[in-house]
């Protein structure tokens, strides 16, 4: 039985009709065993790994010039994902928004990340006070664990209560990565809650240079 | 006489073939087979590694800002460092301030996005805005040696909102056609860097640049 060069896939050879059936057997099996892998890979290409997570409620109240993690506890969206069958407490568990346990199962590669915050003095409103939102990226697969990347949002509150904020960026994620979302202020004159928060991650490609 | 499908004309055999000819008949279909196969993977290895780019700026770099506004008196910033390039999108001896486009790009649709952390250094207190802009022609009166940064558009613009005396993180992001095919535009983006009103302090033009990053990706054809 003979093989096409790239593929492998066999053909019948004209000296042994006894096994031309046996043989179309073997090409129809290889065929689709090949089809099958290319369906797989467009079926990821259409929903890459990805998630959107947010918060369930208000989070807070945060003390002013305190950088402050803030823990999501629900999941939007997460189709595909290595992690789209997990509870959500194996997803979020802990102030990283994915686990290191978790995302030792995501692949490598570069991911665009981003995060949206509103924040609310819970009582006077500081002139000018910033606000930062930051999303820090880590690596775990080596020590010491030290962020790959930090994209921060960061404005001045101008006198109105509510203040929103987003931060976002395309960073570099081994198989064992996760990232923190963190909230910082100097509203002085009062505590802030973060009543909304969101991050989201998505697959862009695999990791080459 | 064999048949033969009607898209990939995989060839098969039919009544009328003598039995001899069903090896040659199958071993045609296998090779169309795999042929077609190479083709279908070929387009989907576009898709697994798209076009993507990111620069960076690692070193701290301290910007002298022009106090007049102008496309002739941008502060670029110049990155340092590819991070990824899966399509020859950057060169930065020639071109440190933003990716290149080739002409072996596809035409369509890029996702762009800038992102920049600015330091303390300069002591005056005036708001700071952040510019991403998008090159598509030749520039007059650029004042610099970059042969690839030529006429910019003006993209996003966004102030700070605060004291000009504290640190700014700032972040823009896009989506724009581009037609690397025609090498007269050779499009790339610049961040470019403005201080707004007056310039006081004895630092008054610098801006410190702590970290930087931009980067470009396909996200479909046009």
């Amino acid at each position: 039985m003979k093989q096409t060069p790239t593929w492998g896939i066999p053909y019948p050879e004209p000296d042994d009709p006894a096994a031309w059936g046996t043989e179309l057997q073997y090409l129809a099996e290889t065929t689709e065993a090949l089809l099958h892998g290319v369906d797989v890979g467009y079926q990821n290409l259409a929903q890459p790994q990805s998630c959107v997570l947010t918060i369930s409620g208000t989070q807070g109240p945060f003390a002013h010039d305190v950088l402050s993690t803030i823990d999501f506890d629900t999941t939007v969206y997460a189709p595909n994902s290595p992690y789209s069958g997990l509870p959500v407490a194996s997803v979020v568990a802990g102030p990283a928004v994915l686990t290191p346990a978790v995302t030792s199962i995501l692949d490598a590669g570069w991911y665009l990340v981003e995060a949206f915050i509103e924040s609310d003095p819970t009582g006077t409103v500081t002139a000018t006070s910033y606000r930062t939102l930051r999303i820090s990226v880590f690596d775990n697969t080596s020590l010491p664990v030290a962020a790959v990347d930090n994209f921060f949002g960061k404005d001045y509150d101008t006198g109105t209560t509510t203040h929103s904020l987003t931060a976002m960026g395309l960073t570099r994620m081994s198989g064992n990565s996760y990232i923190l979302v963190q909230f910082e202020h100097g509203n002085i004159a009062s505590t802030v809650n973060v009543v909304n928060c969101r991050v989201s991650m998505t697959r862009i490609c695999p990791l080459v240079t | 006489m064999s048949g033969t499908t009607a898209t990939y004309h995989i060839p098969y055999p039919t009544g009328g073939d003598e039995l001899c000819a069903f090896p040659t008949t199958t071993q045609g279909s296998a090779q169309a087979i795999d042929a077609a196969l190479s083709s279908v993977t070929s387009a989907q290895s576009r898709l697994i590694v798209p076009p993507v780019v990111r620069l960076s700026l690692r070193t701290q770099t301290t910007l002298t800002l022009s106090p007049v506004n102008t496309l002739q008196n941008l502060a670029m910033v110049p990155f340092d460092t590819v991070d990824v390039d899966t399509a020859n999108m950057s060169n930065l001896n020639l071109c440190p301030v933003g990716p290149i486009t080739p002409a072996s790009l596809p035409k369509g649709w890029y996702d762009v996005g800038i992102y920049v952390h600015t330091g303390t250094s300069n002591a005056n207190t005036t708001n700071s805005s952040l510019m991403l802009q998008l090159v598509l022609g030749p520039q007059v009166n650029q004042a610099s040696n970059w042969p690839y940064c030529f006429g910019a558009t003006p993209g996003v613009r966004k102030y700070d909102g605060g004291s000009g005396n504290t640190d700014t993180a700032l972040y823009l992001g896009g989506n724009v056609l581009l037609d690397p095919t025609k090498s007269a535009t050779l499009p790339v983006f610049a961040v470019n860097l403005v201080k707004q009103g007056s310039f006081t302090g004895s630092h008054a033009t610098d801006q410190l640049i702590t970290f930087a990053c931009c980067w470009m990706m396909w996200s479909r054809d046009q």
